[in-house]
């Protein structure tokens, strides 16, 4: 009866096969255009289909942008969906230390350093409460080389803990001097950083073998996307949550697509799970997506990828050159208009600005092409970062103040705030959320200033919610103070605040079931689980932000010599192929129209101007062009 | 029964029928099967009259104690955190203290569930088995407690919301279970969904239960249960097919029905539709319909059969309760059908209602048999007596506090056990409900308490809510085990012979409490006697105008002259000689008759000293020590 209502979705043999596959370790390896998540919904669907079995299934990816989008495509499960979990890795191990992350000392929402200059804050701090570690930050020279200094150990750190499996202690008693007071330092805040998720949860999961086996109970089946992005502390974590009887996990990626090479991430943990839990290796080698141009430059960028079946339809690709940077922006704008009045017979119906997407390897190349749109009228937005950064003062103290009203002993953060206002924390020790509440009204009566008062009636508003927290009364408060300012501040504001409305908004919908609480707010949006996807309007991709992302147009920008693939990356065998992944990432984005452009010459920022040559790759894949 | 045929008819059961224990559900259901789950605690705090209690759960669990003492509060309290059916609370819910004109804004009421998986039979186990209905139904919800076993914690939270301006409740799960010393601060979680308690609702049959009621009030158990008969369409059709026959052969047949269908045909001739057609359906039509009128007739055995409505309240209350049973196993094997699983909780409060004691004898085995896990508030000393001790839990409220205890029987041996239930839970189920347990020696003290405690008070032992129970032989053990661990008060009244005193102190050593003479609630007849030696001390004149009066003049100078210098009772084994000689002659003999002779005279003594004219002299002095030990402690209730 069902089917005469929703047709079932035709799938190829080797789709049917992952589908259809039962019980035991699975990789699937799915080039651009494969139909993966679509073969993945429909596994998730057939699993719990399962007549009187009660099990969840958790489904597990590692940027939140692709989270949301397999919860989208997961959305038409209705009722089944509430057996699902899908986010990010980082996110289940959230929540997995603030359910249960007692036996790894974390008592409730843990708060998320998740900033480079938080860190680097703390680590500072710490080094100059040691002597030893302090004089030997001392030595490095001025204020910059200190930094560096910093910078490099908190790298170091980081590595530490993004490797449990291979660095499990750490040698040199100087490394492990600052890891710990590092540690320390953040463990005194009531914080942690980004790394420690990981690390607790697999500590968490291999130190407490009855909470590992509750959540294989739990989740009956664990499917894992976009694996080629898995760094050593992600696979450590999917390897203890598995133990040594779990294996119904599938894991899909493709190994072309890594490009996340600076988390310290790999493809190569896809051929450690394929080893290591002897996974049946299915690949999707059709391609129902991209233009048969589209499948021949990918395959020209990386002889390995190889398409079994296609669609019908040639695609064009072509290269514009412009004398300089404008130049170039004005012919690929010019390009956009001309397909928005003409459409064009590959591509069905009228072409629209959210057809089309613009990508450059990084955000200065895209800065000519924004201008130009913008003075055209075009609509467009931008998708450079993943965390949005507040234009006004209000915001950034609000963001500051709601922070410590979440965790009273985060001293750096409370430090912080009161920098901005001038004033000076001067030994008091701070542990309730009352405290914090006194403490600001305290300043606003003291400085007079209607900004602190602002924020400190603001943050009142919030502590009085005893019970589900809502940002929106908060919120108003700071529009009411921002209406007396001039109309760019106010404009800010309101900009800004508009933001963390939509930020709320994301966070109620992901945490339907969850509990409205500050701390999960916060470390939503340290996740960045809350950033939204704009879709009216040609997208201004970097080639990192664009990936699982498709257009029917896809302009790609900066192809000249030095820029794509970047001048770093001459002669390094390792950062090239990374380089080469990212071009392979940037044509697949492509389903029917790839341009390539570049300027004859570009202006530095010192003012100098530079020749430049056309991009290897376009001569890698001039047959095509 | 007589073993008649069973005629075509309306379905008729006995009262007999009703005692029976229940058939067994379902032979698919089979055997009471494990749910998987159970729920083995709960904790109240500022909750109606409660301020801070804990409750261990069983299969079975019993709460008993006096009136008012939280019983009720209670199974709100469980109802209010998840309850089937659960009402609009508001601040009447929250406790009021004592000096209090009104609820602080800021005071909560708060109710805390723990589940623990449980295996097959019945027994608590580490974790739920993969493939758990209950895992898959809460999900990370679930907990590890310190031994990382899993467990479920619910907290239910009553408190004032500025923002709506009203009383809320919010539920979410608990991360861990503290110790009771500080369960408050217990850390929750996410919340919980309706969904996620609807398989483990809390069904609560309270005291006002009838089934007349449950017939004709939308969503009683009755009505869930027949809403949907659960025919087929086919059935339906047959059926409605033979309902239309016999209402058309009905107004065929009846000229009442066929003078009333034709006058209102003119009808037709006012309102101008073509075809209009007047039907009389003295039956309905629809088979819905007809469920909603279902009716249970009672043949009270012999009798003709007749409807509930006529039967007693008791029948009636009874009737529901087997109402929900059925309504229980039905349910159970449904959700079992569909590969889901239910927790069947049910509360009732005071089953025993409206019951003739041989009925609240039987009553038992029916909640026994109703499947699931049960709570059950009793003031029944039948039922009490069928209970299993560690099922019992007893609500004392002392000053505004209610506490709430158990026993603890693995300190018990078998012996010991065997005693409490023989000697005191089978024929002295009342004393879990009395108020204060006095216990005394011998028939001459049980005779004479009450008259005495009457005259105390101004009011019957009976009004006072006090319990005299004879110990002979010292035996108070079992007694004060029970009320010890129950946290009842108990006094003792004993006779001070020093064989009776060593005895006394064996007993309370037994459990674990000091020497006798030093117990404020223990009063030792001075002089080394017993109670008639006591009475004879102090109370001749008293006892020569009774003996005079009951026995006839002159009967006592008979008595010394017929028997002084024969044989007495023996002492410690050895043979005694009466000796009714001397200054104190008198007295030795008028011990010997009243001992004697104590069905006679015990009464007629105690009622000639509590009617002497000095008023101090109206309680003897070692019952009056244990009357002021008792107004003392009574006095703030």
């Amino acid at each position: 009866m069902m089917a005469t209502i929703v047709p079932k979705i035709r799938l190829s043999g080797t789709q049917q096969r992952v589908v259809e596959f039962g019980d035991g370790p699975l990789l699937v390896v799915a080039g651009p255009g494969t139909g993966k998540t679509r073969v993945l919904t429909e596994r998730v669907r057939r699993l719990l289909s399962i007549q009187k079995e009660h099990f969840r299934v958790l489904a597990l990816t590692f940027t939140n942008k692709a989270a949301r989008e397999m919860e989208e495509r997961l959305d038409d499960l209705g009722e089944l969906g509430t057996r699902t979990f899908i986010g990010t890795l980082h996110g289940f191990c959230l929540d997995m230390l603030s359910d249960r992350g007692k036996p790894v000392g974390v008592n409730s929402t843990p708060q998320i350093f998740e900033q480079f200059s938080d860190r680097r804050q703390v680590l500072a701090e710490a080094v100059a409460a040691d002597p030893l570690l302090n004089h030997e930050l001392m030595m490095a020279g001025d204020a910059k080389a200190r930094t560096r200094k910093l910078d490099d150990w908190l790298r170091a750190i980081s590595n530490i803990k993004n490797h449990p499996m291979t660095i499990p202690e750490i040698e040199d008693p100087q490394e492990q001097r600052i890891f710990d007071a590092y540690n320390a330092g953040l463990e005194a805040s009531g914080a942690f950083d980004f790394d420690d998720l990981l690390l607790l949860a697999y500590r968490l999961l291999t130190e407490n073998e009855k909470i590992a086996a509750f959540y294989r109970r739990l989740y009956r089946y664990v499917c894992i996307d976009e694996a080629q992005d898995l760094n050593e502390a992600q696979y450590a974590v999917v390897k203890a949550l598995c133990g040594s009887e779990f294996n119904n996990v599938m894991m899909v990626g493709d190994p072309n697509q890594s490009i996340y090479g600076f988390t310290t991430s790999s493809p190569r943990y896809m051929d450690d799970f394929q080893r290591e839990f002897r996974a049946t290796k299915i690949a999707l080698d059709e391609n129902f997506r991209s233009s048969r141009v589209v499948v021949d430059i990918a395959h020209a960028l990386e002889p390995s990828y190889s398409v079994k079946g296609q669609l019908p339809i040639a695609g064009t690709a072509k290269v514009l050159v412009g004398d300089d940077e404008e130049g170039e922006a004005k012919l690929v704008v010019d390009e956009i208009q001309r397909l928005f009045q003409t459409g064009h017979p590959d591509i069905e119906g009228p072409i629209t600005p959210a057809s089309c997407a613009v990508l450059g390897r990084t955000r200065y190349t895209l800065l000519a092409v924004e201008k130009e749109l913008g003075s055209r009228d075009i609509p467009f937005y931008r998708r450079v970062t993943s965390l949005h950064e507040n234009e006004s003062k209000l915001a950034d103290d609000f963001q500051l103040a709601l922070r410590t009203l979440a965790n009273p002993r985060d001293q750096l953060h409370m430090s912080a705030l009161l920098n901005r206002w001038d004033f000076k924390l001067d030994g008091e020790v701070i542990s309730e959320p009352a405290q914090v509440v006194a403490l600001m009204a305290e300043c606003a009566k003291v400085s007079g200033e209607a900004r602190c008062q602002a924020i400190a009636d603001a943050i009142d508003v919030i502590a009085k919610q005893n019970n589900q927290l809502k940002i929106k009364p908060a919120i108003d408060v700071l529009r009411k103070h921002a209406d007396t300012l001039a109309a760019n501040e106010r404009g800010a504001v309101y900009d800004d605040t508009e933001v963390m409305l939509n930020e709320w908004d994301q966070y109620l919908r992901t945490a339907a079931s969850k509990t409205r609480a500050l701390p999960g707010f916060l470390s939503s949006m340290a996740l960045g689980t809350s950033q939204q996807i704009k879709s009216d309007g040609t997208a201004l991709l970097t080639v990192h932000s664009s990936k699982g992302l498709e257009f029917e147009v896809v302009f790609i920008v900066g192809m000249a010599e030095g820029v794509f693939p970047d001048y770093r990356a001459q002669n390094k065998p390792k950062e090239m192929a990374e380089e080469k992944r990212n071009a392979f990432v940037a044509v697949t984005r492509s389903r029917r129209l790839l341009y390539f452009s570049y300027a004859k010459q570009r202006m530095m920022p010192w003012g100098d101007i530079r020749l430049s040559k056309p991009s290897p790759f376009l001569t890698q894949i001039q047959a095509y062009l | 029964m007589s073993p008649q045929k069973s005629k075509p008819g309306p379905k008729t059961v006995t009262l007999a029928d009703l005692a029976k224990p229940a058939p067994t559900p379902k032979p698919t259901a089979g055997s009471p099967k494990s749910s998987g789950v159970t729920v083995v605690a709960i904790r109240v705090a500022d909750f109606r009259s409660l301020t801070n209690i804990e409750v261990l759960l069983h299969d079975l669990t019993v709460l008993v104690g006096a009136n008012n003492a939280g019983k009720t509060s209670f199974l709100d309290a469980f109802q209010f955190a998840i309850g089937a059916n659960r009402r609009l609370l508001g601040k009447e819910d929250i406790r009021l203290g004592q000096n209090e004109a009104d609820v602080p804004k800021d005071r909560r009421a708060v109710v805390d569930i723990l589940l623990r998986p449980v295996g097959p039979n019945g027994e608590v186990i580490e974790s739920f088995p993969s493939g758990s209905y209950w895992t898959n139904l809460w999900g990370t919800g679930i907990a590890q407690d310190d031994d990382q076993d899993d467990m479920v914690g619910m907290r239910s939270v009553l408190e004032w919301s500025d923002v709506h301006g009203d009383y809320r409740t919010t539920r979410k799960f608990l991360k861990e279970w503290k110790p009771f010393a500080d369960w408050l601060d217990a850390e929750d979680g996410d919340t919980v969904s309706a969904a996620q308690i609807e398989p483990i609702a809390l069904h609560y049959i309270d005291a006002k239960r009838d089934l007349d009621d449950d017939l004709r009030t939308r969503g009683s158990f009755w009505r869930r249960l027949t809403d949907d008969l659960g025919l087929t369409e086919k059935d339906v059709e047959e059926l409605e097919e033979a309902l239309s026959v016999i209402n058309k052969t009905l107004v065929d047949k009846s000229e009442v029905l066929k003078h009333l269908r034709e006058n209102l045909t003119e009808l037709q001739k006012v309102i101008a539709f073509e075809k209009a057609g007047i039907d009389i359906a003295p039956v309905p039509r629809h088979l819905r319909d007809l469920s909603r009128g279902v009716d249970v007739s009672l043949n009270s055995g012999g009798g003709s059969a007749f409807p509930l409505t006529r039967h007693g309240m008791g029948t009636r209350s009874l009737a529901s309760l087997l109402v929900f049973r059925a309504f229980a196993s039905w349910r159970q094997s449904k959700a079992e059908e569909g590969g889901d699983e239910v927790h069947t909780l049910l509360a009732v409060e005071e089953p025993e209602s409206h019951l003739h004691p041989h009925a609240q004898k039987a009553l038992f085995a029916q909640v026994r048999d109703i499947p699931g896990q049960r709570i059950v508030s009793t003031h029944s000393p039948y039922f009490v007596a069928q209970s299993r001790l560690e099922d019992l839990r007893l609500l004392v409220k002392n000053k505004s506090d209610t506490k709430v205890s158990q026993l603890d029987l693995s300190k018990l041996n078998a012996d010991e056990r065997r005693k409490l239930d023989r000697e005191v839970m089978v024929s002295r189920g009342d004393l879990l409900f009395s108020r204060a347990l006095i216990l005394f020696e011998g028939e001459t003290e049980e005779q004479a308490l009450p008259i005495y405690a009457e005259s105390y008070w101004g009011a019957t032992a009976h009004e006072k809510g006090f319990s005299f129970v004879g110990c002979g032989g010292a035996n108070y053990f079992p007694f004060v085990w029970l009320a010890q661990n129950f946290g009842m008060r108990w006094y003792i009244l004993s006779d001070g012979e020093d064989l009776i005193v060593a005895a006394v102190n064996g007993q309370l050593n037994k459990v674990g409490l000091g020497n006798a003479t030093t117990l404020p609630n223990i009063s030792i007849i001075d002089g080394k006697t017993d109670y008639e030696g006591h009475l004879v001390e102090n109370y001749m004149d008293a006892i020569e105008a009774t003996l005079e009066a009951v026995l006839g003049k002159g009967e006592f100078d008979k008595y010394i002259a017929e028997l002084d210098g024969k044989p007495g009772k023996k002492v410690a084994g050895k043979l005694t000689t009466r000796d009714y000689k001397g200054a104190d002659g008198r007295k030795r003999a008028a011990k010997d008759l009243l001992s004697e002779r104590k069905t006679r005279l015990a009464a007629p003594v105690a009622t000639a000293i509590v009617s002497l004219t000095d008023p101090a002299r109206r309680i003897p002095p070692a019952i009056r020590k244990i009357f002021d030990k008792i107004a003392e402690d009574l006095k703030d209730e």
